[in-house]
């Protein structure tokens, strides 16, 4: 029987054999998986970038194409009954590893505080659920291989399987780095993929465990990789109006959820309202917020008699953004400080009236290193492996990369966490002015 | 973790020997109940954090921390004291009020650092990774069994001695 075909703006066709992986298309069919057909890709980016709009059903089939190439590697290269197992457990897992995002995808975890790997976990594991079925009549243990293999804490998978599907380079950036590049149309992101996927190999180390390493003639496909997602982080991923819809959106939504617990009527839909009424929410309530869901929130809300998210929802839906600023240089030390401007810019916004409540209207936003960083390796040797270190062979050995190439070094280098405030508008001349005699 | 918490970790050991070593000293000082809110998951050696990692190399390049690097056998291995500025910075901060309760939060703690910063790499090893599975639910005969099936290694004798005086 035929492959089913499935049209793709990257890799143009993506098949899914239907003999031997026809599971594989009814995990596809379950409603967990279509449901992120409606789960953008990139949360709010497309306020920023118009073309933005794909989403996580598209990226989980591309991360399924490229697991299919490695897989397909692999088994030209290396034999054994280890691998011929593994094959269910990742091409299930690639499909399924994002199952559990709410909402405008990472957005949605700020605003609930809801990691979506333990939702995945949950949705996976569920047994009244679609996906635990079809999982289940392939294998009885397949539902709990996947569950262990999209978990970063869990080790019990073979790490090498692990480290396929999450590591410092793994199918799911691969993915989505050109994905994102593509849709967004900033034009970076671009390199070999296929090259990495089709020249990596397996070195046993010390206790016996299989690690992903590649040869010394992929060195500049992992350089280049490594410098798309630096170009991505600092265009698209980090950009400033597009944290600063994201800033008002949790805004918003902490606010309403923290009037309904006060027992404030806040016209919520009903699938928000069984959720934040359900002390611990089920799966299928998990399942019904979608972001149709949240969008008609927002709207209803901006005829809310709360004058502060009422203003905000209308700006969030008629994309009137607040504007950036920059506070001082923070002072370095064990105590990073920025000398109480974060205070005097509060006492900025309070001072006027129409700007109440002030946590409202002077949103800070905190990019961690840990997200602005496109490579960040371990340093002492022997803790080295594909999750903390991209390693390419040279002479028999592993050796992390920036210690080959010079020029990788200034990227691996820790960036000081970045804090930026969003305020409206009408403030910014007065907020500049506070900055600029703070310096 | 705070870059004023590891500070003080560093200078209770005065000179750090190997970044595996700070790893493993603060996830089971951080196991037995000392505040330092790092997150950590399961690598080669025992429990590790990246955010403890990233802060150790950002105190570095402040000029927080001295770093020095040996070659040995199986590679490259990195050395930890703290900088002038650093010895200053804390000294200052102990006497402001937010300091001083910083101080006090880590101080009863100081005694079990000092001990763990001078133990054999390979028990802070096996320690942890007891300890990582106990506090994923395991009985204590289990995560021994599981530290013992992940290390593939046999029992590392004061292991368990060790992991079963940081927590109950």
């Amino acid at each position: 029987m035929s492959a089913k075909i499935f049209r793709d703006p990257l890799y143009n066709y993506i098949g899914i054999d239907r003999t031997r992986d026809r599971w594989l298309l009814e995990l596809l069919d379950t409603s967990a998986v279509q449901r992120l057909r409606r789960v953008h890709q990139l949360g709010v980016s497309n306020l920023t970038y118009p073309g933005a709009d794909h989403n996580r059903l598209a990226h989980s089939l591309g991360v399924v194409h490229l697991m299919q190439q490695a897989l397909q590697h692999i088994d030209g290269s290396y034999v054994g009954e280890d691998i011929k197992q593994a094959r269910a457990p990742l091409l299930a897992a690639a499909l399924i590893h994002d199952v559990g995002h709410g909402p405008f995808s990472h957005l949605f975890e700020l605003c609930e505080g809801a990691d979506h790997e333990v939702w995945s976990k949950k949705i996976i594991l569920c047994e009244d659920a679609e996906i635990y079925r079809v999982l289940k009549k392939v294998a009885p243990s397949l539902p709990q291989s996947v569950a262990e293999l999209i978990d970063k804490k869990n080790v019990e998978q073979p790490a090498w399987m692990r480290y396929l599907l999450s590591s410092q380079l793994d199918v799911d950036r691969l993915d989505y780095l050109r994905r994102d590049s593509l849709f967004t149309g900033a034009g970076y992101g671009h390199f070999d993929y296929f090259r990495l996927l089709n020249t990596f190999e397996f070195y046993d180390n010390s206790d016996g465990e299989r690690e992903i390493v590649w040869p010394e003639k992929s060195m500049l496909a992992v350089e280049e990789y490594i410098f798309a997602r630096y170009y991505m982080y600092q265009n698209v991923y980090l950009h400033k109006t597009t944290r600063g819809f994201e800033q008002m959106l949790i805004a918003i939504w902490k606010r309403a959820r923290r009037l309904y617990n006060e027992g404030c009527d806040m016209t919520l839909v009903p699938a928000i309202r069984d959720f934040w009424s359900a002390e611990f929410p089920t799966v299928q309530q998990y399942l019904r917020l979608e972001e149709y869901t949240v969008l008609q929130q927002i709207q209803n809300w901006t005829s809310h008699g709360d004058k502060s998210i009422n203003d905000l929802a209308r700006r969030f839906l008629a994309r009137r953004h607040f504007v950036s600023i920059d506070p001082p240089e923070v002072k370095a030390g064990l105590a990073p400080s920025d000398g109480g401007f974060e205070i005097a810019l509060h006492n900025l916004v309070q001072s006027k009236v129409e700007y109440n409540p002030m946590e409202m209207y002077c949103l800070k936003g905190a990019v961690s290193a840990k997200y602005s960083q496109p490579y960040f390796p371990e340093k002492e040797t022997d803790e080295q492996s594909v999750k903390n270190a991209i390693r390419i062979m040279v002479g028999g050995k592993p050796i992390e990369i920036s210690s080959r190439l010079e020029r990788l070094k200034p990227l691996t280098e820790v960036p000081v966490d970045r804090v930026r405030y969003y305020i409206p508008k009408e403030l910014h001349a007065q907020a500049a002015a506070l900055r600029n005699a703070w310096v | 973790m705070t870059r004023y918490q590891l500070a003080k970790i560093v200078s209770w050991a005065g000179d750090l020997q190997a970044r595996k070593r700070l790893q493993k000293v603060v996830y089971l000082l951080q196991s037995a109940g000392c505040p330092l809110q790092a997150e950590f998951s399961l690598h080669h050696y025992g429990p590790y954090s990246e955010e403890l990692a990233r802060l150790t190399d950002e105190m570095v390049r402040q000029s927080l921390l001295v770093e020095q690097s040996t070659e040995h056998s199986q590679g490259k291995q990195f050395s930890y004291r703290l900088s002038p500025a650093a010895t200053d910075a804390i000294t200052d901060i102990e006497a402001t009020e937010s300091g001083r309760q910083w101080a006090h939060d880590i101080a009863a703690f100081e005694m079990q650092a000092k001990a763990l910063l001078v133990e054999d790499l390979k028990q802070l090893e096996y320690a942890s990774t007891i300890v990582y599975f106990r506090r994923q639910g395991e009985e204590w005969e289990a995560a021994v069994a599981k530290a013992a099936a992940f290390k593939r290694t046999g029992a590392v004798s004061n292991a368990l001695h060790l992991a079963r005086q940081l927590i109950a």
